[in-house]
């Protein structure tokens, strides 16, 4: 039972956590990205179709990516090349992701509603010898897709692209004070426009975890998730760590919730709460806890 | 003098990405002439169409004032939704409980329930923030997406009408309802309601000490503090009057439309009324004309569907493609290939 | 025919958003190896003829020529690879960065695989921080530090950069004296180095000290340029403004009256709530008196000043207004007691930039019978409050809904300062109220404040401009570590040197030179 908790745990954090860690990067530019929910959409639909008809899972993450980055780049050329209002921009992108999407699955597979593709290759669990068959542990470790797992890399990768390499540097030097950055000749254009581009592939692989696993695509799936990656986002201050853990705690959230649903005859749409509100009591304790560390 | 440039341009803006969207029903429809003609003219070609637009504009006039208010306070409220949903959920309670009353007096205690529902929501964020510094945007979120799932489970359980056959609370007394305009269309007599509210708040937001208050600490909080303004309570009274506003909002379609409360009846109020207040600039009574074009998107996207070859989702992708360009206020200067200055140091 | 390092010829500029000429026919000349002043009123263009040089605005016509061949330079970029650097008087550094990432950001060195090597920057700095006497540790936070060790970080920063003309603009204007002989030291150093100096000040003393030559802006025109040692400062100043402004040292009047003013041993923390920043300070202030605070920053002023005003919390002890103890008042209530205050910060703290001079007028006011009634604002009133004001304070301004933010620095202090008398304090703290001014307007704040302390007001003066403080001030207080430690009364023997020396913790002669070693002693990956 605390294997299973653990393991939705982690099944349930994965697609947030690809999609925050795409949200760092514009955060970190200081911006707001509300797209991330319409990339994610995107990629999920994009992404399954293309390996359900090439039987291809790897082409079908990379088409994934690029639609979102696509979008991604729209986001990032309306919004800094055409000076448009970013949070309205998002939400557009949001509003043309839901459209596009339902209008391809329409046109392209002949209905609106649940896509389901049987012949669509299987994103299947990699179990670790060795490792499976120890009691939590291997639930713990063992079992997952490789998009479960490569996120964790991912989450280092990160680290050292923000903290390690010039592009990073002068994205995080942007975010906290542009005036400082353009003195130096840093061009806040590109940086910004880079977070983006970056953004949407973080989020494209998030949509494609979302779809691939259950190779199903409804309309709508994300569900707000990508605003519960801006959540984790802004819970991380700037730190992919900080991301992860957060996502974590929205991750084990979710399982509780599952796990309520199992073994209590609590309404169901009752459990859907608990993410939120575990997510909002723990930031409410961190305010506190600093608040009382440095007052005023 | 600035600020009728800003509107001449932002016009101008508008105006192009409506050329936009007309380009993009070129792009996909196949009879583009009946197509153009259903999504910018239908809305206006009977009063069906006219009013059902106009009453789709109440909500948003509201949650765009919500926002906006909160907004010039710098106090970024983003969970509306819930506070619309939660605040339309106690009043359309209170009317179903009070259907003995005399009308007036259960429309006033329904209407006002609501607000003060929205409003201790909305409040609740204001107030950690104040207190703890929490921020208000993630909490009011967070608390948003929570009470829309309560709210969902009382219409699908314990304020569920069984004959409905759908997650709808019971029908309320059919006196309370609002008096109906360009029947058969829904519009109704709260579009006067939403108008009054506005210009209320306009003057608040212009004349009165408390809009100084709110529109110096949105502008700088340290300046505020340094000339004693009560920067704390400033931050929950604003919160407090958006998340009212937004359960003001949430009421009235119950109070006029519908005369219950139906599962996800709100096709993103919320939302859109940030968007609204953006577009409008946060200024309260540019957020009619604002909320006005919004639901004229909405709306000239619904006939489409009906009218025309234009399918829902096309429609939806039209009205994004606007939606992307509605602020974009560099577009004026690219299109007349005037590039502006960078930035500024 | 000379041999110029740099000439800038027939500069003009207009600013389009405003439509401000800032520069008509601006020439700068530099030799190489000189400390070259630049002089002139508030928006004379001196900081933008500067940023022009360093790339950040563009000129409209007018050429630059570096060692004799023609550059045009458009961004900061081309300027630094030119060998420009710039100390702007508003610093451009990252708080949250340290030293060394802010040095190098935007130039820093990466290693085969593309990281960037903090280690390795920050062994250069701490070297090069050595050798030019810019003694820093790289890796403390830039938050951290005092306004003086920032400017030393924006100028290691050029250096770092390898500058040959380094842009000092307006340097000293927040420093202290200890801090401003410091970095006269620093800028002897470089000149000896071979560096050509742009030095821009208001304070004609140190133009005349530090420069070797001079140009004066007027209305954003060259109108002399000449050897400093052949000018005097009344030339100078004459040329700057049209007219001899000369201060003298206000006399103590005796007719002083009761307390007005009193703190008892007052305990306050940093902002941080960790470590006492203020440790049991006890004053008082009379009517009629001007009371001094001299100190080296940091060494308790903000805390206690935030702790007076109610802005932060008070640890211990108590605060006197009038008779009444006003400790636990909130600012407003603090404020309706009698209290005005004209902050450091003018531009974030004491206005709203964004928002109009009536709207700037009314922040402390905008609830009272004055401008409003039952909670609606009087327009009528306020409309005539602000113009009383504008006319009275002689506040330059196109009109009533200019954006404050737009006006000079010297207008909107004028802004600031008649909020602050308009409410007829009985006690007015003063923080540094002539930074960054040119003369006309220090004379100005100068002749306001004797004009309230004749009318039997109380006035605390905190600055770290001792001139100022020995100019205007009855006693003298000096605070150093969050003590009072020494109470001087004016006199006209007292000097600079003795009230230093308090400043500096009673030690006379400056600490023997530590050993230069900066290197980080934990690392920061
Ligand atoms: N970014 C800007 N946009 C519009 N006008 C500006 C801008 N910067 C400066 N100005 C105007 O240009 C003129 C010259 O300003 P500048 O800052 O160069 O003066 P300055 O000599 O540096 O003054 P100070 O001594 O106050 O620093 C002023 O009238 C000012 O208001
Ligand atoms: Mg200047």
């Amino acid at each position: 039972m605390i294997g299973d908790f653990l393991h939705t745990t982690i099944a349930m954090m994965t697609p947030i956590l690809w999609a925050a860690l795409g949200g760092l990067f514009t955060q970190l530019g200081g911006m707001l990205n509300i797209g991330l929910e319409g990339m994610m959409l995107v990629s999920a639909f994009s992404s399954l179709y293309t390996a359900a008809n090439t039987g291809s899972l790897l082409l079908g993450i990379l088409v994934g990516i690029s639609s979102s980055m696509l979008l991604a780049a729209i986001m990032g050329y309306v919004s800094l090349n055409l000076k448009a209002n970013v949070f309205v921009v998002g939400l557009a992108t949001n509003l043309f992701a839901s459209g596009i999407t339902v209008f391809l699955s329409s046109n392209l597979c002949g209905t609106k509603g649940t896509l389901y593709f049987q012949n669509a290759p299987e994103l299947s669990e990699i179990k670790i010898p060795g490792i499976e068959n120890i009691p939590i542990l291997g639930d713990l470790l063992s079992g997952y897709d490789i998009l479960d797992y490569l996120v964790f890399l991912a989450v280092i990768i990160c680290f050292i692209i923000i903290f390690k390499t010039p592009y990073g540097f002068h994205l995080r030097s942007v975010g906290k004070n542009y005036r400082a950055s353009v003195s130096v000749g840093i061009s806040v254009y590109k940086q910004r426009f880079g977070s983006f581009l970056i953004s949407g592939f973080f989020a494209g692989i998030g949509g494609a975890a979302l779809s691939l696993p259950i190779k199903t695509f409804v309309g709508g799936m994300t569900n707000g998730r990508g605003w519960i990656a801006l959540v984790a986002v802004i819970l991380g201050r700037g730190n992919p760590v900080g991301v992860l853990m957060a996502s974590i705690i929205f991750g084990a959230a979710s399982a509780l919730s599952n796990l309520f649903q199992a073994t209590t005859d609590i309404s169901p749409k009752l459990l859907l709460t608990v993410p939120f509100l575990v997510t909002l009591a723990i930031m409410i304790f961190y305010s506190v806890k600093r608040k009382k560390v440095n007052a005023q | 003098m600035h600020r009728i440039n800003g509107l001449i341009k932002t016009a101008i803006t508008i105006g192009i990405a409506l050329v936009i969207g007309i380009i993009a029903i070129l792009l996909t429809s196949s009879e583009p002439g009946n197509s153009i003609k259903q999504f910018f003219i239908g809305p206006f070609s009977n009063t069906y169409f006219f009013g059902n637009m106009i009453a789709a504009s109440i909500p948003l006039m509201l949650t765009g004032l919500a926002a906006s208010l909160a907004f010039s306070a710098s106090a970024f409220n983003l969970g509306l939704e819930g506070q619309l949903y939660f605040g339309a959920l106690v009043g359309t309670f209170l009317a179903v409980k009070m259907s003995g009353f005399p009308a007036i007096l259960a429309i006033v205690i329904s209407i006002f329930a609501s607000a003060l529902a929205g409003g201790i929501i909305a409040g609740i964020s204001g107030w950690l923030k104040a207190k703890w510094e929490v921020n208000e945007l993630i909490s009011s979120l967070l608390i948003s997406y929570t009470l829309v799932y309560v709210v969902d489970y009382f219409l699908e359980g314990p304020f569920n009408d069984p004959e409905a056959g759908m997650a709808a609370s019971p029908y309320m007394n059919s006196n309370f309802m609002l008096p109906k305009i360009l029947s058969p269309s829904d519009l109704h007599a709260g579009v006067f309601i939403a108008i009054a509210v506005i210009i209320f708040f306009y003057f608040i937001y212009k004349k009165s000490t408390v809009g100084y208050e709110m529109v110096i600490t949105g502008r700088n909080r340290k300046f505020s503090n340094y000339s004693g303004i009560p920067v704390k309570k400033v931050i929950i009274l604003s919160m407090c009057l958006s998340g009212s506003l937004a359960g003001l909002a949430g009421i009235i379609d119950n109070l006029g439309i519908y005369g219950r409360m139906i599962r996800g009846y709100s096709t993103g109020y919320g939302w859109n009324g940030i968007a609204v207040a953006l577009i409008a600039r946060n200024h309260p009574l540019l957020v009619i004309p604002a909320a006005l074009l919004f639901a004229f998107l909405e709306s000239g996207a619904n006939v489409a569907s009906l009218m025309s070859d234009i399918t829902p989702e096309v429609a939806r992708i039209i009205q994004s493609v606007i939606f992307y360009l509605i602020t974009a206020e560099g577009l004026v200067s690219f299109i007349g290939k005037k590039r502006r200055e960078g930035i500024k140091t | 025919m000379q041999n110029y390092i740099l000439e800038m010829k027939n500069i003009h500029k207009i600013y389009s958003v405003n439509n401000v000429t800032a520069l008509k026919n601006a020439t700068l000349k530099l030799e190489k190896g000189k400390v070259h002043a630049l002089v002139g009123e508030n928006g004379a263009g001196k900081t933008t003829l500067m940023k022009i040089l360093y790339g950040i605005e563009k000129m409209d016509s007018g050429e630059i020529m570096l060692r004799g061949k023609d550059v045009k330079i458009d961004n900061a970029k081309t300027a630094f690879e030119l060998g420009i650097g710039m100390v702007h008087q508003h610093f451009k550094l990252i708080d949250d960065f340290n030293i060394a990432e802010n040095i190098s950001l935007g130039i820093e060195k990466k290693n085969k695989y593309g990281m960037i090597e903090f280690k390795k920057i920050q062994n250069e700095i701490s070297d090069l921080s050595c050798k030019s006497g810019l003694d820093l540790d790289p890796c403390t936070k830039v938050g951290d530090l005092s306004i003086g060790e920032k400017q030393k970080v924006e100028i290691l920063r050029t250096l770092y950069r390898g500058a040959e003309i380094i842009i000092l603009d307006e340097p000293t204007s927040v420093l202290t004296e200890q801090e401003i002989q410091r970095l006269f030291n620093t800028i002897k150093m470089l000149k000896n180095q071979g560096k050509t100096i742009i030095f821009i000040s208001h304070k004609l003393e140190e133009v005349k000290k530090i420069s070797d030559q001079i140009t004066v802006l007027r209305n954003g025109e060259t109108v002399f340029t000449g050897d400093t040692a052949r000018t005097n400062i009344e030339e100078i100043s004459r040329l700057m403004v049209g007219e001899n402004i000369t201060f003298e040292k206000l006399k103590c009047t005796d007719k002083k009256g009761e307390n007005i003013f009193s703190i008892d041993e007052l305990y306050v923390k940093d902002m941080e709530d960790q470590y006492f920043k203020v440790k049991g300070i006890s004053l008082n202030i009379k009517a009629g008196e001007i009371v001094g605070l001299a100190g080296v920053d940091g060494n308790g002023q903000k805390e206690l000043i935030r702790a007076i005003t109610g802005l932060s919390k008070i640890e211990k002890g108590s605060v006197f207004l009038n008779k009444k103890n006003i400790s636990d008042y909130s600012t407003r209530m603090r404020r309706e007691a009698g209290m005005s205050y004209i902050p450091k910060d003018r531009v974030m703290e004491g206005s709203s930039p964004e928002s109009n001079i009536l709207e700037n007028e009314i922040s402390t006011k905008y609830f009272k019978d004055d401008v409003s009634k039952n909670g609606w604002i009087n327009r009528e009133k306020s409309l005539d409050l602000t113009k009383f004001l504008i006319k009275e304070y002689d506040i330059k301004t196109p009109g009533i809904n200019i954006m404050v933010g737009m006006l000079s620095g010297g207008n909107i202090q004028k802004v600031v300062i008649s909020r602050e008398l308009s409410s007829e304090p009985e006690l007015l703290i003063a923080c540094e109220p002539t930074w960054g001014l040119d003369i006309r307007s220090q004379k100005f704040v100068y002749d306001q404040l004797e004009k309230i302390r004749n009318e039997g007001k109380s006035i605390f003066l905190i600055s770290g401009n001792l001139d100022e403080i020995m100019y205007l001030s009855d006693r003298i207080l000096v605070i150093f570590d969050g003590e009072i430690v020494k109470n001087f009364d004016n006199h006209d023997d007292l000097t600079k040197m003795e009230i230093g020396k308090y400043m500096m913790g009673l030690h006379i002669e400056e600490k023997p030179e530590k050993e230069c070693d900066n290197r980080c002693t934990e690392s920061t990956d």
